[in-house]
């Protein structure tokens, strides 16, 4: 078995929890420049980070989306834009599952083909990740028997207002490649509806991630 | 052949086929024969054995992913533990409690973030834990857990 090589994206971003947990509580007001990131004081509110490398982080809030979240609790969400690896499409999409321990980055067909069609086209058809010039498919499971499976392609990804960084990702929630259920799962995520987010960005401390292929 | 001859012969295909059902048993609640079969069925490597207290503990490594089978001084497969990179082929290694096992997995509604999972039957108990890369679980028959062994031991 081997890892394929879809890095782990290193987030270099501060979080901002733009609101809290539940959406009950409130939100800043204040906004004040990273260098008071030491000096936070205490209280029901932290002030607003704002910067090129700051990635906004919402809690059930305003980078979800409701139509997958309201079975999920304490989802934590970010906002991802994605393009072909020849930066001729981008789009972004949300409700992307801020994933701790796990790793790379993942994402719906199903969001992407519904927020750009073409972009979805060029990912899979551009250029695909390939071992012995065959396209690598990844199985990934968790910790609770639920598995993804999708192929890997190269994209662009921007995170935050900070340049577009070239990575391995996964286009998950295709049955393509796996016909047999060899990544089946209990459940297999194969949709938004049924894993309850559109995508997924790990952060954790490994340069690779596990999926079997 | 005599009365008494085909009372014994009778007796002794009772006896068989009142044997027949525990031996056919592949895994768990099945001999330690079915290890054996296990690790053909998986393709995996046998490893080690250790004796404690009131169990023998086998291992067999598949790609990474250690599986052990614990066997009670009665010959029975009472539980088994895996953990590695992914979760092994559960329908090969419960056995006839495979059948239940799925139907209880149909039955259940999954539950995002979570980490774990947990189906409970009356007769069998199936746990998963762990993240990406780290996965772990147990699966274990509650009547055939020898007297004096905590559910801890099995991990």
């Amino acid at each position: 078995m081997r890892s394929s090589k879809l890095l782990s994206l290193v987030l270099l971003f501060f979080l901002v929890f733009s609101a809290s947990c539940g959406g009950g509580g409130g939100n800043t007001s204040s906004t004040s420049s990273a260098s008071s990131i030491a000096g936070l004081p205490n209280g029901s509110t932290l002030p607003l980070v704002v910067g090129n490398n700051v990635l906004t982080l919402t809690v059930n809030g305003s980078t979800c989306s409701p139509a997958t979240s309201s079975a999920y609790p304490n989802k934590p969400c970010v906002s991802v834009t994605i393009c072909d690896a020849m930066d001729a499409t981008c789009t972004s999409i949300n409700d992307i599952l801020f994933d701790t321990m796990d790793y790379g980055f993942r994402v719906f067909s199903q969001a992407l083909n519904a927020a750009s069609p073409a972009l979805l086209t060029a990912l899979l058809g551009e250029n695909p990740v390939l071992v012995n010039n065959v396209q690598v498919y990844e199985c990934v499971e968790y910790g609770d028997g639920a598995t993804v499976w999708g192929p890997v392609v190269m994209a662009d990804l921007v995170l935050g207002n900070e340049p577009a960084v070239q990575v391995p990702i996964q286009i998950i929630g295709s049955t393509d490649g796996n016909p047999s259920g060899v990544c089946a799962g209990s459940p297999l995520l194969s949709s938004p509806g049924v894993a309850h987010y559109n995508g997924s960005l790990g952060l954790g401390f490994l340069i690779y991630d596990f999926g079997p292929y | 052949m005599s009365i008494k001859h085909g009372i014994t012969l009778f007796c002794l295909g009772l006896l068989m086929i009142s044997l027949a059902p525990a031996r056919a048993l592949a895994t768990l609640g099945g001999t330690p024969d079915s290890i054996e079969s296990d690790r053909r069925a998986l393709g995996a490597v046998r490893g080690l054995s250790q004796s404690h207290a009131a169990f023998t503990v086998h291992e067999i490594d598949q790609d990474g992913t250690v599986i052990r089978e614990y066997v009670s001084f009665d010959n029975v497969v009472f539980a088994i533990a895996w953990n590695g990179i992914r979760s092994p082929d559960l329908n090969a290694l419960l056995g006839s409690y495979a059948g239940r096992y799925g139907k209880a997995v149909a039955e259940t509604t999954h539950q995002p973030g979570s980490r774990h999972n947990s189906i409970n039957t009356d007769d069998l108990v199936v746990q998963r834990w762990g993240q990406v890369g780290n996965l772990r679980g147990r699966a274990y028959v509650p009547s055939l857990v020898p007297a004096g062994v905590s559910i801890d031991e099995i991990e």
